[in-house]
């Protein structure tokens, strides 16, 4: 979130004003919505965070061909999250790319403004 | 526990945590040092030999702080201006100050196969090409990504960087063996030689995204991006160029200065009696 964040506000407003960046938590009991907002906070206010039950994150995660969340109990108390840390790229209700974990900000700025070129009406990269 | 500081990926914490490697390390330089200096008592004047005791002191406090708790970690896993400063308090600050703490002679003290090898490796030329290849070497975003990310790769890392460091300063320092560099030569020599590391300083200030994967994808400290890090660090590392530059042509044109009034002093005819 944070690189994602630092190449939206390098971009010109022509592209990072068309990005609209949706975080879903995948950890819903522990991530309250004003949790979840503070959290967003640190990196864009601009930046939307999504809750929902597990089962209804997982069936999606599914759709997506990602692997589900699984939260395993510690030995030494609390739980572990298992998640994918994908950033999929939405244009128009179609998926165009899913990025993994990893990805850097030079790819970013290198992709952004060419979804945004890809939009009906997008300015060109 | 570490016994060296790498890069763990794990959120940062101001919890202090010991890092072994470094603390034997800093002793066996103090004991070293101690031996060195026991072995020499009363071959120079007392107000050198505080200076000189000033100098080892400080150098390896400088050594301690730069690698132990906070710094070490911090630089090593989290952010990339702190391993700058890492590598300008390593190779520019230290290395003068352990090297100056040396006694006088004690290059001949060494047993005369170990100071044969330093004759020869530690001429104005290999130093200099050795200490600029270290600067290249280990700015190469594969190689950071690669050895930051262990206690080994790390230890190597820091060592190379204080190695290259002590064999840069030598022919400045302590101009052994004799005849060495002339005066003009030392400025140049001194010049030339940060003109790598300056360089990589302004590239790394002008870079707009993070080059090493290491630091892009460190757990977050609050309030710290990658790319301004960077870019602090690119400042920061020409500006302390600047800086250990200006003091090191300072106190070479002081040096070069005294011998040229030794030397008219030696030329003066001597007066009748």
């Amino acid at each position: 979130m944070a690189n994602l964040a630092a190449v939206l506000h390098s971009m010109p407003s022509s592209v990072s004003g068309r990005v609209k960046v949706v975080f879903v938590t995948v950890d819903p009991a522990r991530d309250t919505r004003a949790r979840l907002r503070q959290w967003l906070d640190t990196f864009e206010p601009a930046f939307v965070g999504l809750r929902a039950s597990l089962d209804s994150v997982n069936q999606v995660q599914e759709s997506l061909n990602l692997p589900a969340t699984t939260i395993d109990s510690l030995p030494q108390g609390g739980y572990a999250v298992g998640h994918s840390a994908a950033v999929i790229a939405v244009v128009k209700d179609s998926v165009r790319v899913l990025y993994p974990f990893g990805t850097r900000q030079e790819d970013w700025a290198h992709d952004l403004p060419l979804l945004v070129a890809s939009i009906p009406g997008g300015s060109s990269p | 526990m570490q016994w060296w500081c790498s890069a763990r990926g794990i959120p940062w914490s101001w919890t202090w945590q010991p890092y072994v490697g470094v603390w034997l390390l800093v002793i066996a330089l103090g004991v070293a040092y101690y031996r060195w200096h026991r072995r020499t008592s009363g071959a120079e004047a007392s107000s050198i030999r505080r200076w000189r005791i000033a100098a080892t002191c400080a150098g390896i406090a400088t050594v301690w702080v730069t690698l132990d708790w906070p710094v070490g970690p911090l630089g090593a896993g989290y952010l990339v201006s702190v391993h700058m400063v890492q590598f300008m308090a390593l190779a520019f600050v230290a290395p003068p100050l352990l090297l100056f703490g040396l006694p006088a002679g004690w290059e001949t003290s060494l047993p005369s196969r170990i100071a044969g090898s330093l004759a020869k490796g530690l001429r104005p030329l290999p130093a200099w090409i050795g200490f600029n290849a270290v600067v290249v070497i280990t700015q190469l975003p594969p190689v950071v990504d690669t050895l930051m990310a262990s206690q080994v790769g790390s230890f190597v890392f820091d060592l190379s960087w204080l190695a290259a460091g002590l064999a840069f300063w030598w022919p400045l320092v302590r101009r052994w063996p004799p005849p060495g560099l002339s005066a003009p030569l030392r400025l140049v020599y001194l010049l030339g030689g940060m003109m790598a590391h300056m360089a990589s300083g302004l590239v790394f200030a002008q870079v707009p995204f993070p080059l090493y994967r290491i630091y892009e994808f460190a757990p977050p400290i609050p309030g710290v991006n990658p790319a301004d890090d960077q870019f602090q660090g690119g400042g920061l590392m020409t500006l302390g160029d600047v800086l250990v530059g200006m003091v090191g042509v300072a106190l070479l044109l002081a040096a070069w200065r005294r011998e040229e009034s030794a030397r008219e002093a030696a030329q003066q005819p001597t007066p009748p009696h």
